[in-house]
């Protein structure tokens, strides 16, 4: 009888933690992560949504919501992802190294060809100062500022920018920007056609493919580097980054490592990134009405982005004469979101005529953005150099 | 949010209706920022275009730099 007393109450220190949780306030909560957990797997399984991040940060979160997870497991001072979040997030090291990747992957061509269309790239980052702006009404500037810049649409700045202003709601941030990334073929369209009329949406315009130099794709990397380094400091590092990997790429003497930074490097820190961001998806942090309105102010930022490059496009259509008119739906491939927005804008393009081909426009105007979302991202970060 | 979901449970659901609504409060409406987040936004835009502006120009002075040459 002593023997089965004592095998019982060594059955409940084995089951201490969980016997210890309180059923509402710390075990439901921690199943609902684990549902959401589940969720990003199977959205990123089977509908394919961003599976290269939404899959690691499903399971992350799955594995940072176990019990006792900030008391002895990874999530503890000498756990596996609160170790690999200091060294890889905290100073910013991982989405700076993923950014020599994409800058490696970038072909500038279509804009270095047609270098007028970076303006709609410009344009597009509408929607982070205007979500900026709402934000402000509900949150405290910083944390304004690091919601704003889902709308950069770009996974590596959203997560430096709301890294410098010390956000607390990373993860619900990251959550949005790479899930609305993944919905931009479902976000743009209703825009796109409720901003533009069917004449509109017709619109030609002729690509001239010009030959570009090998010289002027060497410069500019270097030369939007300095730019970018001289007029707004903050962006140097983002810019950097990227443009080091796009020199790496356009230099012609490191194919080898062009490639490296193309796959390894970038499929690498990939797998890194989305398990040790899902460190901020504990139930205490993600499970709360901020988290809501964070989502919600998520696809305002991507609702005016592609409002505002729609509407500059239109813009200037009224001071250009027949013929030389710009199809307003390419200032909505100045979202970042490489190259789903380009190929959303191609299809409507082809929808409305079928020899309407807006491809290389709207590509240009892509890449454009992808680098004028990092600007942004540096003006914001300019904002509060005080803070940082 | 869940520990006060718990307290809503039990007998002192008003005390913890007030709390409720407290913490919405946190995340309610709040004017006092937004004077200088629609100056910092103006700002942004402002900036962007002219670093795109600036880089619009370099590349188009690098494109004509690097065209070849006409022939007489």
């Amino acid at each position: 009888m002593e023997t089965l007393s004592e095998l019982g109450s060594k059955i409940g220190i084995i089951f201490e933690a969980l016997l210890d949780m309180d059923p509402l306030t710390e075990m439901l909560p921690m199943v609902i992560m684990w549902a959401i957990g589940g969720l990003l797997i199977y959205l990123a399984i089977a509908k394919d949504m961003e599976p290269t991040l939404l899959l690691p940060m499903g399971f992350g979160t799955i594995l940072v919501n176990l019990p006792l997870a900030a008391d002895v497991g990874v999530t503890s001072d000498e756990g596996a992802i609160k170790i690999l979040f200091d060294a890889g997030i905290a100073n910013e090291l991982f989405p700076l190294l993923l950014f020599i990747g994409i800058g490696a992957m970038i072909d500038f061509g279509p804009v270095l060809s047609n270098p007028k269309l970076m303006i709609f790239g410009a344009a597009a980052q509408f929607g982070i100062f205007f979500t900026y702006t709402m934000a402000s009404l509900f949150f405290p500037l910083n944390e304004a500022a690091s919601i704003a810049i889902i709308g950069a649409a770009d996974g590596p700045t959203s997560i430096i920018v709301a890294d410098k202003l010390n956000s607390q709601y990373m993860g619900a941030i990251m959550v949005a920007a790479y899930s609305y990334m993944a919905l931009v073929p479902v976000v743009q369209p209703p825009v796109i056609k409720l901003l533009t009329t069917k004449k509109e949406r017709r619109i030609r315009m002729k690509y001239e493919g010009k030959a570009i130099s090998k010289r002027t794709k060497i410069l500019f990397p270097i030369v939007v580097s300095v730019i970018a380094g001289v007029v707004s400091p903050q962006s140097a590092v983002l810019i950097g980054f990227l443009m080091f990997g796009n020199l790496i790429r356009e230099c012609g003497v490191l194919d080898s490592l062009s490639e490296t930074a193309q796959k390894v490097l970038a499929n690498l820190i990939t797998i890194l990134l989305g398990i040790t961001v899902a460190k901020n998806m504990s139930a205490d942090k993600f499970l709360s009405w901020e988290t809501a309105l964070i989502l919600g102010l998520g696809l305002v930022a991507f609702i005016f982005d592609t409002a505002g490059g729609i509407m500059f496009a239109k813009f200037l259509n009224i001071f250009l004469p027949e013929g030389k008119k710009f199809n307003p739906m390419i200032g909505a491939a100045g979202i970042s979101a490489f190259p789903m927005s380009s190929r959303v804008v191609h299809k409507i393009g082809l929808e409305e005529d079928n020899q309407n081909f807006l491809l290389m426009h709207a590509t240009g105007v892509n890449v454009s953005g992808q680098v004028a979302s990092v600007i942004a991202g540096g003006m914001i970060l300019n904002f509060f150099k005080d803070f940082i | 949010m869940f520990s006060l979901l718990s307290k809503a449970l039990s007998p002192e659901a008003t005390e913890v209706a007030s709390e409720i609504a407290s913490e919405v409060a946190k995340v309610g409406f709040n004017t006092e920022n937004v004077g200088d987040a629609l100056l910092d936004s103006a700002a942004g835009m402002v900036g962007i275009f002219i670093v795109v502006g600036i880089i619009i120009l370099s590349v188009s002075l690098l494109n004509k730099a690097g065209a070849p040459k006409k022939k007489d």
